[in-house]
């Protein structure tokens, strides 16, 4: 402890005090967090505070491409004018794919923590396996499989049940894309939650008089909460900023705001403060939703 | 009460049988629980006895024979059907409820009107009710235990399952909670089936205790029944101790039967052995022994062994005396005379018994 204290410096240590464990202690905790504080401090912040700088900067008018520090709001009037639809989208497709995804992982959870058996781990690796290739690749075998060429096409036309003939490039493949890449983030913290609900308490809701259903609703799903809560953000979160998804399946009009942020970063000449006041309204936006989301639903456990 | 059986009356358990796989658990038991009784199913670790609990409450369905309350024929019912309520050995709260809500969980299912008011006079009875507004995790264990057990005394049920609920409590605690248990039954007369491996809590609490082993009941009874007369060897070492000998019949002797111990002639009693003839495990109880230093006049029945140890316990003492045939027993004298015996290890003392107090046993555990 005297060495540590001395390498900080610390004229006020007596090494007759009766707490050196504590001040021990204190030091090894500060010491943990010290990489992972300058990695968010160096990577995290700084870049966010430079993002913030730019959204506010102004264009030199007649040199595309060159701006100048300012304090200028307009860039943020424009990203809200230009561009509401792109935000309606993202959100109302991140939506769709968090509640699909909901919809087909609690089951999915639920069986692999109450009834797989010796097929748990099996499961599990099924529904971790997708993270073994690449995001961009998982996705590009999407494209192949909505194919206007392809089966699932082919068996949907043979039925009568597709009117519009196609599925590739329409706002139906990007929630299909989305709620598959993102799927493995809900189903984990679900099922997380519901295996380490005692099965004890389950069958006490037996036991009450609640039947099969009633115990669910009063008891199971209320306790496996934190998990739906926590997939529900992880999925809708990343699924709202996505851009690959659409850029991949969806179609070449009605992009979402991770596109056209995307675009206005790379491709658009002049385009970094609007990009800029766009990733920051992207973030506000989902920050708000978020905390009001957390409220309404929240547990002790994460609020 | 929508779904819920109407069923009244004792407890009868018929020749139930449950089987994991190829391990029997429960074997073919059958079992009477007179209604309003207070039953103690005592047994030692893994002899069946959640299992047993499990089939009453419908958790479990049994392998072969039926369940039955009155008349009712519960086999094969959901627990939800059932007028049976069980307090888990790990209480299992419900975690996202608030003591009352889960309180009121039951009457509500059962779309009772005064639910609320239900709960609340169920928290009064087990004194819980400054605690109606927290969650189970802010609560300690033995409080914890007392709102599983409103929880479940809340719907009335004909039976109540507890399966070890103060397993979890510390000495003092638990016998608090065993005299507030025994009062709370009294005051509401349902049938209380109690699993314990505590063989004195058993015997303070139960009007009937059961001794269950490898899915069988070996002997049920009173308590004061079956400690003063046990009829297997493992009902006379599970129960309370016994000083054993393994020992051979060679006679009878008007109402007696004379045993050999090794070389030790013992009577028993005919009506309370078990076995007339051959091999008979001996046993009497320690406090029925009396310690002296001279051999005492009378009848025979006596032993002299050699004092090892001597535990001075306040209200008795106890001894340890090796005997002849090599097996050490113990005996508790009371404390009742003026000069008190004033044993040491080594000295030489005669242990004599009533042979009235004595019992056979077969060797061999069935
Ligand atoms: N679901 C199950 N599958 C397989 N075996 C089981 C199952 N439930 C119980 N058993 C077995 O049945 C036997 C009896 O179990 P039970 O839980 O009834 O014991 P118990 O008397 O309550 O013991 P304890 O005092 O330790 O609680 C045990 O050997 C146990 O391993
Ligand atoms: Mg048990």
């Amino acid at each position: 402890m005297s060495a540590l204290a001395h390498v900080a410096g610390d004229p006020a240590v007596d090494p007759a005090a009766p707490a050196p464990e504590t001040r021990k202690r204190s030091w090894t905790a500060y010491l943990l967090l010290l990489p992972g504080v300058l990695w968010l401090g160096v990577f995290f912040l700084l870049p966010l505070v430079q993002l913030a700088a730019v959204s506010l900067q102004s264009r030199y008018p007649g040199f595309p491409g060159y701006y100048y520090s300012d304090v200028n709001f307009s860039n943020y009037a424009a990203a809200l004018t230009d561009y509401a639809p792109h935000f309606a989208r993202s959100f109302v497709y991140a939506g769709l794919a968090t509640l699909f995804a909901f919809l087909i992982s609690y089951p999915l959870a639920y069986a692999m923590a109450f009834k797989a058996g010796r097929w748990r781990n099996l499961m599990l690796i099924c529904v971790i396996a997708p993270f073994f290739t690449s995001f961009i690749l998982r996705t590009f075998a999407w494209s192949q499989i909505l194919a206007d060429e392809g089966w699932v096409v082919g068996v949907l036309s043979f039925l009568h049940l597709l009117p519009g003939g196609s599925i590739i490039n329409t706002p139906v493949a990007v929630v299909a894309g989305l709620t598959y890449n993102f799927l493995p983030f809900m189903v984990l913290p679900i099922y997380a939650s519901l295996e380490r609900a005692d099965p004890r308490v389950i069958e006490a809701g037996g036991d009450l008089y609640a039947n099969g259903i009633t115990t669910f609703r009063t008891v199971t799903l209320p306790m496996s909460m934190p998990g739906v809560l926590a997939g529900t953000l992880l999925t809708f979160i990343p699924a709202a900023g996505d851009f690959v998804n659409m850029e991949l399946l969806g179609p070449q009009r009605g992009k979402m705001v991770g596109n056209v942020i995307n675009d206005q970063f790379l491709a658009v000449p002049g385009g970094y403060p609007v990009a800029a006041a766009l990733s920051f309204t992207l973030m506000t936006a989902i920050l708000v939703m978020v905390f009001l989301y957390v409220r309404r639903f929240g547990t002790e456990e994460l609020v | 009460m929508p779904g819920v059986r109407q069923a009244r009356g004792d407890l009868r358990l018929e020749k139930v049988t449950k089987t994991f796989g190829d391990f029997v658990a429960v074997d073919d038991l059958s079992l009477d629980v007179p209604r309003g009784s207070f039953f103690a199913l005592l047994g030692p670790s893994g002899c069946g006895k959640t299992t047993t609990l499990r089939m009453v409450a419908g958790l479990e369905q049994p392998t072969d024979g039926r369940v039955l309350i009155g008349d009712t024929d519960l086999t094969g019912s959901r627990p939800y059907e059932r007028p049976v309520n069980t307090v888990f050995q790990s209480y299992a709260l419900f975690p996202h409820m608030t003591v009352r809500d889960n309180v009121a969980f039951g009457p509500k299912r059962r779309k009772e009107k005064d639910a609320a008011q239900r709960a609340d006079d169920a928290l009064e009875l087990v004194q819980m009710t400054q605690f109606a507004q927290r969650k189970p995790v802010q609560l300690s264990g033995g409080q914890q235990q007392r709102v599983a057990l409103a929880r479940a005394l809340v719907n009335h049920p004909e039976v109540l399952l507890l399966d070890e609920p103060l397993g979890a409590l510390d000495l003092k605690l638990r016998r608090e909670m065993q005299v507030e248990l025994k009062r709370i039954q009294t005051e509401v007369g349902l049938t209380f089936i109690h699993v314990t491996h505590d063989q004195e809590e058993a015997m303070t609490m139960a009007d009937t205790v059961a001794v269950m082993n490898k899915g069988r009941i070996e002997q049920l009874g009173p308590p004061a029944e079956l400690y003063d007369l046990p009829l297997t060897r493992f009902v006379a070492t599970f129960l309370g101790q016994a000083n054993t000998g393994v020992g051979t019949i060679e006679g009878v002797d008007g109402e007696h039967l004379v045993a050999d111990v090794l070389g030790t002639k013992v009577r028993i009693l005919k009506s309370r052995s078990q076995v007339n003839e051959g091999q008979v495990l001996f046993g009497v109880r320690p406090e029925k022994v009396t310690v002296s230093r001279k051999q005492p006049d009378g009848v025979g029945n006596d032993v002299k062994g050699v004092v090892r140890d001597v535990s001075f316990l306040g209200v008795a003492t106890s001894y340890l005396v090796d005997m002849p045939s090599g097996t050490t027993w113990s005996c508790y004298e009371q404390n009742l005379d003026v000069e008190p015996l004033d044993l040491r290890p080594g000295d030489g003392v005669w242990l004599t018994w009533n042979p009235g107090h004595a019992f056979g046993v077969p060797v061999e555990e069935s």
